[in-house]
């Protein structure tokens, strides 16, 4: 699947038929490496000896440094189509030079789009708009390598029930598993904050 | 929580502001006094200043203000030159798209375009109604556009 449908995280549409929706590029990798990976059991009794053969057209190969294809300002040099095309692939091809040329062309042409995408964003903010979205980045990743047990979760939950009892002897007390994933985001809220400010040096100036 | 909320709120509004005075520093970075303001407004409806707090109200407020700022200096330094092309590009589509409009007669096109293609691979999977699916399809017209937009131009010369 195009990397920057799945990267972007755009659109779930095709969640449901992955296979029927991706790119020809991956089709027609994906037809490739199945094939290959079949070879030993080809069966030639179809074979027709007189049918034309259709060869892919195949233009030359390329040193790693060499540009493969070029847009208005963007040079695309072929160590830049080799790792998209591994990630892509999920490292199943890595080699520009054995694509054929509707291949070629297909990569290229999504590999720019990526980079036109990530040039027009770049100009887009301003270096403190950049900064908000780094955070909120960030702050997605700690929170989801961020562990909670279900014992913090539950003296937590105690903690609350008896200050609100405390205050109020009649209180409805929510049950535990109403309030768990409140108090789940509650905990590691605390944890990336203790975790943040740690070892920070504040300094009150006035 | 409240505190860690407001605190990543605070820097939104903090950073918009420039006012040279500093008050305080965190981690060398530097807090300036119409920050502090900036966040006050926000906590008490403009009804407090850096000037009227108390010692222990400022040291409070800086403590508020501080995480945030250091989480984007953090953010800047760990995030990968990927993770950040992403998410910027994430915002830019984001935005972008949502400018977008898109008719409901368009995402039916779409979606029965999306059955053929589903039913010439021979497809046995049920699929979702147009319904359950409009919404998403509209959101891929509106991005097929601005990245349409974007691409208009683009001649692709392949090396030879």
């Amino acid at each position: 699947m195009r990397l920057f449908v799945k990267s972007l995280t755009v659109i779930g549409i095709f969640a449901t038929t992955p296979l029927v929706f991706a790119d020809a590029l991956e089709q027609t990798l994906q037809t490739m490496l199945q094939k290959k990976e079949r070879h030993g059991d080809i069966n030639l009794d179809y074979l027709n000896l007189n049918a034309q053969v259709v060869v892919p057209k195949v233009s030359r190969t390329f040193e790693i440094d060499e540009i493969v294809a070029t847009y208005e300002a963007i040079e695309i040099r072929k160590k830049e189509a080799d790792a998209y095309l591994a990630r892509v692939t999920e490292n199943k091809s890595t080699d520009y030079n054995k694509l054929v040329d509707e291949q070629r062309f297909a990569l290229i042409e999504e590999l720019l789009q990526f980079k036109l995408i990530a040039k027009a964003a770049n100009e887009a903010f301003t270096e403190e708009e950049k900064g908000e979205i780094f955070k909120g980045v960030w702050i997605a990743q700690k929170r989801a390598s961020t562990e909670v047990s279900n014992d913090e979760l539950v003296a937590l939950y105690e903690k609350k029930k008896g200050e609100t009892l405390a205050r109020s002897s009649n209180a409805n007390i929510p049950t535990f598993m109403s309030v768990a994933d409140k108090l789940k985001s509650e905990i590691i809220e605390n944890k990336i904050l203790m975790e943040v400010m740690q070892n920070a040096s504040i300094e009150i100036l006035d | 929580m409240k505190v860690f909320l407001k605190s990543l709120l605070l820097i939104t509004l903090v950073m918009t502001y420039s006012e040279a005075k500093e008050i305080a520093k965190v981690n060398g970075m530097a807090i300036t006094e119409a920050e502090a303001n900036k966040a006050l407004q926000v906590l008490t409806s403009g009804k407090k200043s850096w000037a009227k707090l108390s010692k222990k109200e400022k040291q409070e407020l800086i403590q508020m203000v501080a995480p945030a700022k250091v989480i984007v200096a953090d953010a800047k330094k760990t995030l990968t030159k990927e993770e950040k092309d992403v998410a910027l590009m994430n915002f830019w589509l984001q935005k972008n798209t949502s400018r977008v409009s898109v008719t409901e007669s368009e995402a039916k096109k779409k979606y029965e375009d999306m059955k053929k293609v589903l039913a010439k691979t021979g497809n046995k999977k049920p699929i979702p109604p147009f319904e359950k699916l409009q919404p998403n399809i509209k959101m891929q017209i509106a991005k097929e556009r601005v990245v349409g937009k974007l691409m208009q131009k683009a001649k692709i010369q392949l090396s030879k």
